[in-house]
């Protein structure tokens, strides 16, 4: 065999915008080159550093002590004190600073979000790639148990759950953890049932690679994507989650401040007090929003073939 | 000692409503070391399924491989493990077959870590399979999505040589490449059997480069070899109706007169419902009765290949003898 | 295809019983001691002990477990705590009509409101009417359902009197407009962006090209081939979202104080009742399992790939 001369080989048309660009500093430098043309991406990320920052820095932020009752507190009718003066946003009917409960409240709601929504992605992408890539009996196993689950309206599930349980806020992350592992796993696995198809993971299983192995570096790495925007997006709804169960009495236990259980407080009173069903909501919805902006936002960035959810 | 045996190979999936389809139907060939064997045929033919049973992708429903005088049947575990360095495989999509999220290198390294090269010994090795590959050591930073799709190839091929095999398939490995980068992935996976005595399966639907690159040349159509013999046996004086139409089908150079007298007409038949009798009839402008009843087996024909057809002629009493 | 249908009658089964088994966990093996609970904290063990042995709670828990399956078959959810013994189900089918009431007129609202939305944000994407319905959409998804409820409750009921404070009263939809309001909104956000999505793909779609090369009008491609084709897999997720209300009835009928099983559930949640509590979980399950599956047989008989899927 005679091998002509070898030529440099001609470029050939790369792939424009690889989707599954890898390299980390590639995509932060991408990240912030769009959030500088969403405006309402940029300001959802600049709320919710604002919001981290008032949750750690909330004792030295807050005027007063969040769970006590202040003489000064209620007028001499017993009715709380409207906004202004020593109590910014008011005082509850409790005579209890409005601020400094909100400044505290950011700290349950954000940590409830985000240790509830931590656990539940742990077990979901860990279940989702167990039932996705082994297949079988596994998957049969696993997918009942998330449709299961899944049959139960999700707040009636909590309310349940936690009625029987007893209220802390303890709970109310198992809780949550609990129902939302099956969103994700079931999204995972799905992806999984794609991925362990294409060609290169075949060519590494037979290359002799075991499956722990291929699970965790060749699978896993493709699926951080969807696990970071279904993330963002599963905080939001687990603060809503957490809003209503404390407004139903069944959440974070009094005194300790909660967003939700301060409306379900104001609301005997708003005739009188509207400020106490303002104050907590606008916290509620401007961070709920914030999320799912910026989890819309990483979904576009990320990933723009992810399926919508409930 | 041949490295590749394979006997009566049958390959069967399983479609709803109990519907068999045999992919692969009693297919019987060997490779010895140093040879490339070709395997070519329209697509779903099945010799796709083959390479891929032959690497323990897919499960055989039947017959016996044989890969370096052992049988595959059956490996599990470590065994199995063991067993996949002796065969690798380069595929076809060069987008799909590197994992993207890795770098270059990192690939290459996985087959030596399966190997089971110290870890201080692996970036040496890796440039050097870099090298012999015609890859510069650089690239082992880089993420696929900054090479070409020739680039591409070559790094699979570091990575199938990484765990040191006796074959390798290449399954329409340079297919989906220009014709100039084909020419240059032959001619390097040519120079490294030379080197190495590696065997090849070298499997494509394109039978200018199975020209150039097969010593021997089998033809699968509808899950069954209808022909195999040495290169110049098959493409010089193609015995099967089959063969001569696939022949007249591509300029190739120096192809007999025999081969341009077949047209192909029509889609290759469902293998989920083969024809009865030679399962090529349909289309075959020779077919006569016989071939709508018996199936035709692979058979010594003139010239000395095996062919599966009722109307080649027998070899003449001259070349019959040893 | 009725093989189809046999597996899927067999795969809803199971999950039936998974949803029954896990409810009787709820209701039986994890609380304290529901003995104590009825007996109150002022009686004596051996009326708590004689409280048990009447609900069968000493005995082992298989046989409860079968006891409660038992119960089942025959429509017996058990007997409230709290109401003096009254059967837990004839309490969820007295509340039932209400309930349904509203979420019919929730599904109403999030149609009404979301689909068109949709439409007018796909037909023209990027364009003002878009951003503003996305963005709508995602305030809707953001915000907790009780606090949107008080707001028109102090604003269109309390402030203006437009609007009724609670209660049922005639005309009925009068009283009813703020709760399936306020029920279909969040709804109606999440079915704004499906539709968006939906209409996108099929506008997108090789067929809708050709009916604009071959000449027929925008109006024509929109209403027969766009819509039609865009919405029918909207429609079939009607039915699921009846026993997802049953979980957000929950909040809606509390605010509103409306007297469905969203309020019997929250007072009994109060009372630790829970054997409505997990009584009123069941039904809502139960309800979606066998919607789901009606689902599924509607599209088959539609879409004959559905039935060769999976």
């Amino acid at each position: 065999m005679t091998a002509p001369p070898e030529p440099l080989e001609p470029p050939e048309s790369r792939r424009p915008a690889d989707p599954e660009a890898p390299s980390v500093r590639d995509g932060l430098r991408r990240a912030g080159r769009s959030l500088l043309r969403d405006l309402p991406a940029l300001i959802s990320i600049i709320v919710l550093v604002l919001l981290v920052l008032a949750a750690l820095l909330a004792p030295l932020l807050a005027p007063h002590d969040p769970l006590r009752t202040y003489a000064e507190g209620l007028t001499d009718r017993g009715a709380p004190v409207s906004p202004g003066g020593d109590f910014p946003l008011g005082t509850d009917p409790n005579g209890r600073d409005v601020l400094s409960r909100l400044l505290y409240g950011a700290r349950v709601s954000l940590t409830i979000g985000i240790v509830a929504n931590g656990l539940a992605t742990i077990v979901g992408v860990v279940v989702g790639v167990t039932a996705g890539y082994f297949g079988g009996l596994a998957d049969t196993v696993i997918s009942r148990i998330t449709d299961v689950i899944m049959s139960f309206p999700i707040l009636l599930f909590c309310v349940a759950l936690i009625s029987v349980t007893g209220p802390s806020q303890r709970n109310v992350v198992l809780v949550i953890a609990l129902i939302y592992w099956t969103y994700l796993a079931r999204i995972i696995r799905g992806m999984v049932l794609s991925l362990r198809e294409r060609e290169f993971v075949t060519a590494t299983r037979t290359l002799g690679v075991g499956n722990v192995r291929i699970m965790v570096r060749h699978i896993l790495p493709h699926l951080v994507p969807a696990i970071i925007v279904y993330a963002t997006l599963g905080v939001a709804s687990s603060i809503l989650i957490e809003s209503s169960l404390s407004f139903i009495g069944v959440g974070v236990p009094v005194p300790e401040a909660s967003w939700g259980q301060m409306i379900d407080d104001g609301r005997k009173y708003y005739e009188v007090a509207p400020w106490l069903l303002f104050a907590p909501g606008v916290c509620l919805i401007v961070t709920v929003l914030a999320f799912n902006l910026a989890g819309d936002w990483l979904r576009d960035l990320l990933d723009p073939t992810a399926p919508e959810r409930r | 000692m041949n490295i590749v045996e394979v006997e009566n190979l049958r390959v069967h999936f399983s479609r709803r409503r109990g519907v068999t389809v045999r992919a692969v139907d009693g297919v019987s060939f060997t490779i010895a070391p140093g040879e490339t064997l070709g395997l070519a045929g329209e697509s779903g033919s099945g010799k796709s399924t083959v390479a891929r049973a032959l690497l323990r992708i897919t499960d055989p429903a039947g017959g016996r491989v044989r890969i370096g005088g052992r049988d595959i049947a059956g490996l599990r575990g470590a065994s199995l493990k063991a067993f996949r360095r002796q065969m690798q495989m380069v595929y076809q999509d060069p987008y799909d077959s590197l994992d993207p999220r890795m770098k270059i290198g990192a690939t290459v390294e996985e087959a030596l870590l399966v190997k089971g090269v110290p870890a201080a010994e692996r970036p040496g090795r890796v440039r050097e399979l870099l090298e012999r590959v015609g890859l510069p050591a650089a690239f082992a930073v880089r993420y696929p999505h900054e090479l070409s799709g020739g680039q591409r190839q070559r790094v699979s091929i570091a990575r199938a040589l990484g765990v040191d095999p006796a074959v390798i398939a290449c399954d329409e490995a340079v297919s989906a490449l220009d014709v100039s980068v084909r020419a240059q992935i032959l001619n390097l996976l040519k120079d490294i059997q030379e080197d190495s005595g590696l065997a090849y399966l070298f499997i494509s639907h394109d039978l200018s480069t199975m020209r150039f690159a097969a010593d021997r040349v089998a033809i699968m159509y509808l899950g069954r070899l209808v022909e195999i013999g040495t290169r110049d046996q098959v493409f010089g004086a193609p015995r099967h109706p089959y063969t001569q139409a696939l022949l007249a089908a591509v300029p190739v150079p120096g192809a007999s007169r025999a081969a341009r007298r077949v047209r192909l007409a029509g889609e290759p038949p469902s293998p989920a419902h083969p024809p009865t009798g030679c399962a090529f009839h349909p289309r075959c402008p020779l077919a006569q009765d016989v071939c709508r009843t018996t199936r035709p087996e692979l058979a010594v024909k003139q010239g000395g290949q095996l062919a599966a057809c009722h109307l080649a002629s027998e070899p003449a009493r001259e070349e019959a003898a040893p | 295809m009725t093989g189809w249908v046999l597996r899927r009658i067999g795969q809803t089964a199971l999950v039936l019983l998974g949803v029954v088994t896990l409810a009787f966990f709820m209701a039986y093996a994890v609380p304290g001691d529901p003995a104590r609970l009825i007996a109150g904290p002022n009686a004596d063990a051996a009326t708590v002990a004689s409280i048990r042995h009447q609900l069968g709670l000493d005995a082992p828990l298989w046989s409860q477990y079968t006891a409660f399956l038992g119960r089942l078959l025959r429509g017996d959810l058990g007997t409230s705590y709290a109401l003096h013994g009254a059967p837990v189900a004839g309490q969820i089918l007295q509340a039932l009509p209400t309930t349904a009431l509203i979420a019919l007129g929730g599904v109403l609202w999030q149609l009404v409101l979301g689909v068109p939305a949709g439409i007018v944000a796909a037909y023209r994407p990027k364009s003002a009417a878009d951003r503003l319905a996305t963005l709508g959409a995602l305030i809707g998804l953001s915000a907790p359902p009780f606090w949107i409820g008080l707001l028109l409750l102090y604003y269109l009921a309390y402030r203006s009197s437009v609007f009724p404070l609670n209660g049922l009263g005639d005309p009925l939809w009068w009283y009813l407009a703020l709760p399936t309001f306020t029920l279909g909104l969040a709804g109606a956000a999440w079915y704004a962006r499906m539709t968006r999505t939906q209409m996108l793909e099929v506008l997108r779609s090789p067929y809708i090209q050709m009916a604009r090369a071959k000449g027929l009008r925008e109006r024509t491609i929109l209403t027969r081939h766009a819509l039609r084709n865009g919405l029918t897999p909207l429609i079939t997720m009607i039915g699921m979202d009846f026993g997802y209300f049953l979980g957000g009835v929950l909040i809606i009928e509390s605010v509103f104080g409306l007297p469905g099983v969203g309020k019997l559930t929250y007072d009994a949640i109060d009372q630790l009742d829970i054997p409505i509590v997990t009584g009123a979980v069941l039904f809502a399950a139960f309800f979606v399992v066998v919607m789901n599956f009606l689902v599924d047989l509607t599209y088959a008989v539609v879409d004959p790939r559905v039935r060769n899927r999976r």
